[in-house]
């Protein structure tokens, strides 16, 4: 890459943004190359990154993953299918209840197991909670990401809301383990409906605050709108998904457009970036569209409650040790015979995938996990060319990548 | 216009067999799951085909992996269309375990550039014409491909043990300490060249209906379960001593005696893996610059 090629890129097309990166030009020395992380905090987790850097701005950059790789797919050789439930939390650990339900579909998809429809609507609710709690984090710890700490602690106050919420449910304030195939651990108490419903109201208002803190901030403004623009065919071209897609004005959402579960059955829209702000697919963007999508799951959550069925007497369990689940599932699953099923569901950071391949036996004959983070770690050194090392942090943070689903 | 309407994975073989003919392997296509399988020759082209031709439009590449389909290593790969809201699956394969070269799709989609170096990393499966083929989830010097089926567990890494190799050592400290027992306190194995008079077994004051019978031997018909052996009185007994012959049986201890256990395995073998492929292309930066 020539210096003229980073030199413009710095600028900007428009040339708008130029004032802002006029300093850019004179912070250029010589070429070196600097090692950011594995231990880095903005690195959201042990993600190296090799940064060729000229001075301040970035030439080149490699991500280097697998420092938490932790065999996960030949795990899930080794054990029986639904004894695979508890890995699937630890992939994005942030949405574990969001791993469950992609998992519980694909396994259900290769059983042929039905699920009961007050079972569904459970999920639906379960699985947006579960995106309101990591939209919830991604958008405060962004701001820690780009030096204001602030935001942070306030969407965590929320967060906190959430965990305690799922440990109500499960027992687990992150892993939760709640999914099971053919239906969740336990049914859904009337009183934690209720707080589930507190905790929606808390959010909704609380929203005002953190898009005062962050998405209206005019500093925030300054370090994002502009920075890592993705244009819409790289953005498919590289595989990109979830809120990344979405904010580079590709308007695609699978629980929209390829519905899975009951999604069909809900009212709500799906967030795409239009340009009104910002460069469309430019950091601000991927921030703005997580905390409109949280607005959006708020809105889900809430019709599911309002919708879901009555608790049917038939799918009780006699026992309040027994899981909440269709009472047909046999015992022991066995998949057919060379069968393979490839299931996706939109995840908080994009469409997660089983592939499944059966040979009859009661563990996959191979599980591999298409992981959103990891394809879109990927294209990081697409957008971050030319960019200042400070604007790297900005951009890893606003692909919001967590590395438990990126090693595997 | 049929061009706008989603197609079924039929009939994209279809299309693709009025391309590329018998290189059209294979087609499946039910409510489970839906693939076409393709010669690896002409994969590369039939990849780009099905990104470029409006009736399919398969501009997203969902996901590339691999799978040991024990005579030869499967390549899938999941496309989806964003426009036409259609997808399927592609496959090829290998030409065996040891022929492991595939075409690399990375000049259509970028996005396989990732998933190519996980299934390198895991499968051995060489892509040829990748920019970068290099391990990506496991280390750089790591030997062996996890993710096939006839790969066994590495010994060691860098001095750090494996599982398997901490449960033999375990297994060989407790053989040599069944051994050290053993010849402290003698053991069944060796006693009997010995001169049984050396310990009077102080059981012979114990009633014989009381003593337990050896594990696995029969049990002769009236006797009364012992209701817990009660222990001989006097000093007691080294476990594993020699019980004179025609005295009554001494209460089994309760450990196995102290006969050594036949030396263990040696750590299972790693099977012999099959070639390493070429070492990769050295990367295009260096890794550890400022290695802080």
């Amino acid at each position: 890459m020539s210096t003229t090629d980073v030199t413009d890129r710095v600028v900007g097309d428009d040339g708008e943004l130029a004032e802002y990166w006029v300093p850019a030009r004179d912070a250029r020395s010589e070429e070196m190359v600097v090692n950011m992380g594995p231990q880095h905090p903005a690195t959201h987790g042990v993600l190296r990154v090799a940064v060729k850097t000229d001075g301040e701005v970035v030439l080149d950059c490699e991500p280097m993953v697998g420092n938490l790789h932790r065999c996960k797919e030949k795990i899930a050789e080794n054990v029986q299918y639904w004894q695979f439930m508890p890995y699937t939390d630890r992939l994005d650990y942030l949405a574990a209840m969001n791993n469950e339900h992609v998992y519980a579909r694909a396994v259900e998809k290769l059983c042929s197991i039905e699920i009961p429809e007050r079972i569904q609507y459970i999920r639906i609710l379960i699985a947006e909670l579960g995106r309101i709690a990591s939209h919830i984090f991604s958008v405060g710890v962004y701001g820690l990401d780009i030096g204001a700490f602030t935001p942070f602690l306030y969407c965590y106050r929320e967060r906190e809301r959430s965990n305690s919420l799922f440990e109500k449910l499960s027992g687990g304030r992150m892993l939760y383990h709640y999914f099971r195939v053919g239906g969740v651990a336990r049914d859904l108490s009337d009183e934690w409906i209720q707080e589930a419903i507190e905790f929606l109201d808390i959010v909704e208002e609380k929203m005002s605050e953190y898009n005062l803190l962050t998405t209206w901030n005019k500093v925030f403004q300054n370090r994002t709108m502009g920075i890592g623009v993705l244009t819409p065919d790289k953005a498919i071209a590289f595989g990109i998904t979830g809120p990344a897609l979405r904010a580079s004005g590709v308007d695609w959402d699978t629980r929209r457009d390829d519905p899975y579960d009951i999604y069909d059955k809900f009212d709500w829209k799906v967030p795409v970036a239009d340009g009104q702000h910002g460069t469309v697919g430019d950091c601000w963007n991927r921030h703005w569209i997580r905390a409109q999508e949280l607005v959006e799951s708020i809105k889900i959550c809430r019709q599911a409650i309002d919708k879901m069925p009555k608790r049917d007497p038939a799918l009780t369990p006699k026992s309040m040790y027994q899981p909440y689940i269709n009472p047909k599932v046999p015992r022991i699953l066995r998949g057919p015979k060379d069968a393979e099923v490839y299931v996706r569901g939109e995840n908080p950071r994009g469409e997660l995938a089983f592939y499944l391949v059966s040979d009859a036996k009661n563990a996959p004959y191979r599980c591999h996990i298409r992981a959103p983070a990891f394809v879109n770690i990927a294209l990081l050194a697409e957008i971050s060319r030319g960019y200042l090392i400070a604007d790297l942090v900005a951009i890893i943070g606003s692909i919001d990548i967590v590395l438990g689903e990126v090693d595997r | 216009m049929t061009t706008t309407a989603a197609m079924t994975v039929t009939a994209m073989a279809e299309l693709l067999r009025e391309r590329f003919g018998k290189k059209v392997l294979e087609v499946h296509d039910d409510d489970m799951s839906q693939w076409i399988r393709l010669d690896r020759d002409v994969m590369v082209e039939a990849c780009r085909f099905l990104r470029d031709d409006p009736r399919t439009d398969m501009k997203m590449c969902h996901d590339l992996c691999g799978v040991d389909r024990v005579t030869s290593f499967e390549v899938v790969l999941h496309l989806y269309s964003l426009t036409l809201k259609h997808g399927c699956g592609l496959k090829m394969n290998t030409a065996s375990r040891d022929e492991v070269n595939v075409p690399s799709l990375t000049s259509v989609w970028p996005t396989t550039d990732w998933h190519e170096r996980e299934t390198y990393d895991m499968f051995g499966v060489i892509f040829d014409g990748h920019p970068n083929l290099r391990r990506i989830l496991l280390p750089e010097d790591w030997e062996g491909f996890p993710l096939r089926k006839d790969e066994g567990n590495p010994l060691e890494y860098h001095g750090i043990p494996s599982i398997s190799t901490i449960r033999t050592l375990e297994e060989q400290n407790r053989a040599a300490d069944d051994a050290a027992r053993a010849e402290k306190y003698g053991s069944a194995a060796p006693a009997k060249k010995k001169p049984a008079a050396t310990k009077k077994p102080a059981a012979t004051k114990k009633p014989a209906a009381a003593a337990p019978k050896a594990p696995g031997a029969p049990a002769p018909p009236g006797a009364p379960r012992p209701p817990g052996a009660p222990k001989p009185p006097g000093a007691p007994r080294p476990p594993g001593a020699p019980t004179p012959p025609g005295a009554p049986k001494a209460p089994a201890p309760p450990m196995p005696p102290g006969a050594p256990k036949p030396p263990s395995p040696p750590a299972p073998p790693k099977p012999p893996a099959p070639p390493m492929p070429p070492s990769p292309p050295a990367p295009p930066m260096p890794p550890s610059g400022g290695g802080s």
